[in-house]
């Protein structure tokens, strides 16, 4: 995801919009176009077919939206151990769903992987990351923003591309110290831009 | 190879690479070493995740769009119809059992004893208040104390992911509200029964905590046990909920201002006022009383079209007797019946233990304190039930008046004997019509009441829930026109000052003036210098001109819907007028 989503506000992320405001519905908007595509991709990896991700990533996302509204995030708690419990619970809860009769079964295999305890593991480990993905995003937003357009090129071809100095000097005419010194700039930048993005100073 | 720049010089340089001096970022350029310290602060960030990735399967737009929709019902819609049971420790989650306004109800087992239990999980907003959970698990604490074998058990009580739950004993037989539709129960059956649930009531008035919504839903029936009663179901009652309603009282009233809360059917006077400052023993008192009377004849005693209307009969309306809906009912019984029902809660017992001792007086067959056995107790207690109408009737004055309600307590009574002596034959269809004739009569006699009190808004109400519903038959008689046209005469009719306020007039004490505009500003009231009262509309024609009234008229306005024109007169006095609306 390089699309940085300009049109949404970039003082905070998505997720910590809608655990404070769960009536926001341009941020649920948002918050469906990460985390949906997010979990339909990941369902694609585990050979779903289309029909079989959509359901399970309809399920899934609907129930993350209801533990999330049902689960309120205090303010003063740790975000990132109430998206773990929320992620959990909405997985569980999902499966439990699934089980009801009436359900739709699907390939029996791919199920009964996806009921055993890595699946869900990873599931929220998934979540996790597209959060910190999300957060990291934010935050180069908000810095590209205040940059010389040259830096920031610097700092994307370097660390972002893995291009060398040399390579990357010579594509934006500017020496390869120089690039090396936006770099690090840029990449300081982004740091601290973290840091303020996570108001309870918590490693997120 | 120049030697390396000091870290504050490369640290500068960081800070403002457009003017880092030259030498450094050669230097840079070529020392490895010198990367690397700049580097060397860093934690591992993953940037390539700010890179374009090709994912091969994307989710499609619609797909994408449908999503979305659905998440806004979800979180915008009605509240979650199938969350996951709560997390409390120790218990197993089966089934949910039972949903409600207060929150759900599930079935659990007990992991370490094995029985089943019931966890209610509250709504969240129920409790919020920090001060609100402590009087919550105060009371639950009171009341899990408590072991009554007609009280539902509590167990435990608690906070699970911020709903606020009890645990307690699981009673699976249904309620009373489906008991009393098996079939009719003998008076002696429903003393009994009414009896142990007054008991029960007084044991948990004795720790402090008021139910306030006593009805037959919330009446339990367990067939664990040896038959207590000679109901017709050999069910035990256990009364359920106790205090939990006072939580969705305050609840509701943060969010829905002026609405009152509870079951109107079920609703004791001072409830159905909003008094919340009343609610006393006397309050469930009432509601036993309720539950007596629908045990007893079938049928709640205030039953309106809407739930306006009961509340309105609630606040205002004297039963009807619960002889005259089911004859045979002993007298005893009826007066402990209408005992409870006394609009004033001083009148009622005065605690659940005293109707439960006056039910077992009754059941042993000794004299009810209810029910004076002397001539003379018998009358004061006449006078002490309806004061208000005997002083009412000597307030008519108008000869007229006194006629009509003569006329009307004869047809009142004359109709009361035909249902009687009609209810074992009549069927459904005979019923009902009796049923809207003799609401109809109650009405009338209010309405004949509140005329005569100078209660002209009231008056109108009654006669206005007289009119008969789309395809009901018509119940109204001479007596009905002639009321209505003696409350929208230009007849005058004097109020005493202090009672203007609840009729939207409260102004006109504090205000003098010779002026007054109707809400709409159509009408114009002027006192002129003359002293005569004249109503002007809006094109100057004049529409009443009445020479002074008794007294000096010093201050004029209209009702809040702009029906009445009050006159204040230098005596004191309020005249009202029909403020001639159009």
């Amino acid at each position: 995801m390089s699309e940085l989503d300009d049109e949404i506000s970039t003082s905070t992320t998505l997720l910590r919009r809608v655990a404070a405001e769960p009536t926001d519905d341009a941020a649920w908007d948002s918050f469906v176009d990460r985390y949906g595509r997010m979990i339909f991709r990941w369902c694609r990896r585990w050979n779903l077919q289309d029909a079989d991700a959509e359901d399970l990533t309809q399920g899934v996302l609907l129930q993350l939206a209801r533990q999330m509204r049902g689960f309120r995030y205090d303010p003063d708690g740790r975000f990132r151990a109430w998206l773990r419990t929320v992620a959990y619970r909405a997985w569980t809860r999902f499966l439990e769903t699934r089980k009801k009769p009436g359900a739709g079964t699907g390939d029996s295999g791919v199920w009964r992987l996806l009921e055993s305890a890595p699946a869900r593991d990873e599931f929220v480990r998934r979540i996790e990351e597209e959060a910190d993905r999300e957060l990291l995003e934010r935050a180069a937003v908000r810095v590209r923003a205040r940059v010389m357009p040259h830096t920031w090129e610097a700092f994307r071809l370097l660390a972002v591309e893995g291009l060398s100095g040399k390579e990357t000097a010579e594509r934006l005419g500017m020496a390869v110290g120089a690039a090396i010194v936006a770099r690090s700039k840029v990449s300081r930048m982004i740091r601290e831009e973290l840091d303020k993005l996570t108001p309870a100073g918590g490693t997120e | 190879m120049n030697s390396c720049p000091d870290p504050d010089a490369l640290a500068r340089a960081v800070q403002d690479p457009e003017t880092a001096p030259a030498e450094i970022l050669e230097h840079l350029a070529a020392c490895q070493r010198c990367r690397d310290l700049l580097d060397q602060n860093e934690q591992p960030t993953k940037w390539d995740w700010l890179g374009e990735t090709e994912h091969k399967h994307e989710p499609k737009t619609w797909f994408l769009d449908r999503l979305k929709a659905a998440v806004r019902y979800t979180v915008t819609g009605p509240p979650e119809p199938d969350e996951p049971g709560p997390n409390v420790p120790g218990y197993a989650i089966e089934a949910e059992i039972a949903r409600g306004g207060m929150g759900v109800v599930y079935r659990a087992r007990d992991i370490a004893l094995g029985r089943t239990v019931a966890i209610k999980v509250l709504r969240s907003d129920l409790v919020s208040h920090p001060t609100q959970l402590a009087r919550f698990l105060g009371e639950a604490k009171a009341l899990a104390a408590l072991s009554h074998p007609n009280v539902v058990q509590l167990f435990q009580a608690g906070e699970s992911d911020g709903k606020p739950y009890l645990v307690m004993e699981h009673v699976a037989d249904g309620t009373l509200r489906h008991a009393m539709q098996t079939g009719s129960w003998d008076p002696i059956a429903a003393a009994q029964l009414v009896c142990t649930l007054a008991d029960a009531t007084a044991a948990v008035h004795r720790i402090g905590v008021i139910h306030r919504d006593l009805k037959p839903g919330n009446v339990l029936m367990s067939a664990n046990h040896e038959r207590t009663f000679a109901g017709p179901s050999a069910l035990r009652p256990k009364i359920a909920d106790f205090g939990l309603a006072r939580f969705l009282e305050s609840a509701d009233r943060l969010t829905r201002t002026g609405d009152v809360f509870g079951t109107p059917e079920f609703m004791a006077p001072e409830q159905a006022r909003g008094d919340h400052v009343v609610v006393g023993p006397e309050t469930d008192v009432w509601s036993l009383g309720v539950i007596l009377y629908e045990v007893l004849t079938g049928r709640p005693p205030f039953v309106g079209m809407t739930s306006i209307e009961t509340l309105q009969l609630v606040k205002l309306s004297p039963p009807v007797s619960p002889e005259l809906v089911r004859p045979g009912i002993p007298p005893d019984l009826v007066a402990i019946c209408l005992k409870c029902l006394e609009k004033k809660p001083t009148r009622r017992y005065r605690t659940a233990e005293s109707l439960r001792d006056d039910l077992d007086r009754f059941l042993a067959n000794q004299p009810v304190l209810a029910l004076p056995r002397s001539p003379l107790g018998r009358t004061a207690l006449a006078l002490r039930r309806e004061p208000m109408a005997v002083l009412g009737w000597l307030l008519i004055a108008s000869v007229m008046l006194a006629a009509v309600g003569l006329v009307l307590w004869q047809r009142h009574l004359a109709r009361i004997a035909a249902t009687v002596s009609a209810a074992e034959i009549a069927h459904l269809h005979a019923q009902h019509e009796s049923t809207i004739r003799e609401l109809y009569a109650v009405r009338i006699t209010l309405a004949v009441r509140a005329i005569a009190d100078g209660d002209f808004m009231d008056a109108e109400a009654w006669l206005a829930l007289c009119r008969p519903a789309d395809g009901e038959p018509d119940p109204r008689g001479w007596e009905w026109n002639y009321l209505m046209n003696r409350l929208h005469s230009r007849a005058q009719i004097e109020l005493r000052l202090a009672d203007t306020d609840k009729h939207g007039f409260e102004d006109v004490k504090l205000v003098p003036s010779t002026e007054a505009f109707s809400p709409d500003q159509r009408r114009r009231a002027t006192i002129d210098v003359a002293g005569r009262l004249l109503v002007h509309d809006q094109d100057g024609r004049l529409l009443l001109q009445l020479p002074a009234v008794a007294g000096q008229m010093i201050g004029l306005k209209f009702s809040k819907d702009g029906r009445w024109l009050a006159v204040r007169t230098a005596d004191e006095k309020l005249v009202v007028f029909d403020g001639l609306a159009p």
